[in-house]
């Protein structure tokens, strides 16, 4: 191996490192654990081909970004393969999310479905893959501000949601919510 | 948000319920991924930095025959951008909107790997004046899941070359500067064309 070779080798390592954790953890809250495990080795083979592309102020959001993007391409491929949406159906950047289980926050999932899939996911960023508003832009590809006035409405959103399932208010029904959401009741 | 509703929508994460094996599982297969990764991709990239060496004289050469403006081909030679997501269609002219002298750079793969643009999809609509296609793959520079065709104005430009885009048929496509490119670039999906769109944007 060229010391090129090994230099390119050896970045690529200490970036995977510090990203893939990431990574794969983002794309295990969207997708079955196998198409999370699909997806992310597709974006360990972007970082590896755009590894001189990765700011250095920036690495992870960028790294999810390029997740989220060959999960889009994932779930727009299982879309087309009829035969597999039924494997994918808790697969989506913009939608649904994993089901919960029995015992999960029922209310809570229930409000969130009642949400854009826009607000959904700025939701998800920030509370469950942890990131501030200039790294969720990075990862969306949208102004820090543009998140940051996004992010306040869809946390307001979420609570008055809230609000309307735990006080008995309509709500979305049913039949808009999806199918793991309506069938998993307590 | 009050803080309890913080609280608990950190709490709904799926992945709060983690074992300390899921954990360590995770670890085991990124650790083996990364290696596999970065052994086997060496030759691939070894072979992408030639190509991209070769292609400075390729566009050297289509700018020349093209003319620097205007040309559909010459589009192609764009720095690759990735359009920010967004749930809109992205919007590409099906020809320029002016007369062009555009002239056809042969296809092969290492000019292929130079479009900014490149996707697959099936056409699901046809007005006559915009083809939308359903993406299914996107290989470069977007990640909308339609994309919408605008037809040119028929006075305006020759629509010599242009593919006839149908309702159901699915197609690879590839656009650069707005507009798509055509000479073989753009073409009904085939197996030897996805295979062509695959190696040149190193896609699996």
């Amino acid at each position: 191996m060229s010391s090129l070779t090994q230099g390119t080798h050896d970045r690529f390592e200490e970036m995977a490192n510090l990203v893939g954790p990431a990574m794969l953890r983002f794309a295990r809250r969207r997708a079955d654990p196998e198409t999370a495990e699909d997806v992310v080795a597709e974006a360990l083979l972007v970082l590896w081909r755009r590894l001189d592309e990765v700011p250095a102020d920036g690495a992870t959001p960028w790294a999810l970004g390029v997740t989220r993007w060959c999960l889009a391409n994932a779930e727009r491929s299982a879309r087309r393969q009829r035969g597999l949406v039924a494997k994918v159906a808790c697969l989506s950047t913009s939608g649904d999310v994993v089901p919960p289980p029995g015992d999960e926050d029922q209310p809570l999932h229930h409000a969130l479905a009642t949400l854009s899939t826009n607000d959904r996911e700025l939701l998800r960023l920030w509370a469950w893959d942890d990131l501030r508003p200039g790294e969720i832009a990075i990862v969306l590809g949208i102004s820090t501000k543009n998140v940051s006035v996004r992010l306040h409405r869809a946390k307001q959103r979420l609570a008055t949601a809230l609000s309307n399932v735990e006080g008995g208010a309509a709500v979305t029904p049913p039949s808009e919510l999806p199918s793991h959401q309506g069938k998993r009741t307590k | 948000m009050n803080k309890d509703v913080e609280t608990r929508l950190r709490s709904a994460d799926p992945l709060e319920r983690d074992t300390p094996e899921q954990h360590d599982r995770d670890r085991r297969w990124l650790r083996a991924r990364i290696s596999a990764v970065a052994t086997t991709s060496g030759l691939a990239v070894s072979r992408t930095a030639h190509r991209r060496t070769t292609l400075v004289a390729v566009a050297a050469a289509a700018a020349v025959l093209a003319g620097v403006g205007g040309a559909a081909i010459a589009g192609a030679f764009d720095s690759v951008k990735r359009q920010p997501a967004a749930e809109a269609p992205m919007e590409i002219a099906m020809a320029p909107d002016a007369p062009s002298m555009a002239s056809c750079v042969p296809f092969s793969v290492e000019t292929l790997a130079e479009m900014p643009v490149a996707f697959s999809g099936t056409v699901t609509e046809d007005d006559g004046k915009r083809v939308m296609i359903q993406v299914d793959r996107w290989y470069q520079g977007g990640d909308t899941d339609q994309v919408s065709l605008v037809a040119p104005d028929a006075s305006m430009t020759s629509l010599d070359g242009m593919l006839d885009f149908e309702d159901g048929q699915r197609y690879l496509v590839t656009a650069g500067s707005g507009v798509v490119n055509y000479c073989g670039f753009s073409a009904v999906w085939s197996e030897q064309l996805a295979n062509d769109f695959m190696m040149a944007f190193d896609a699996n």
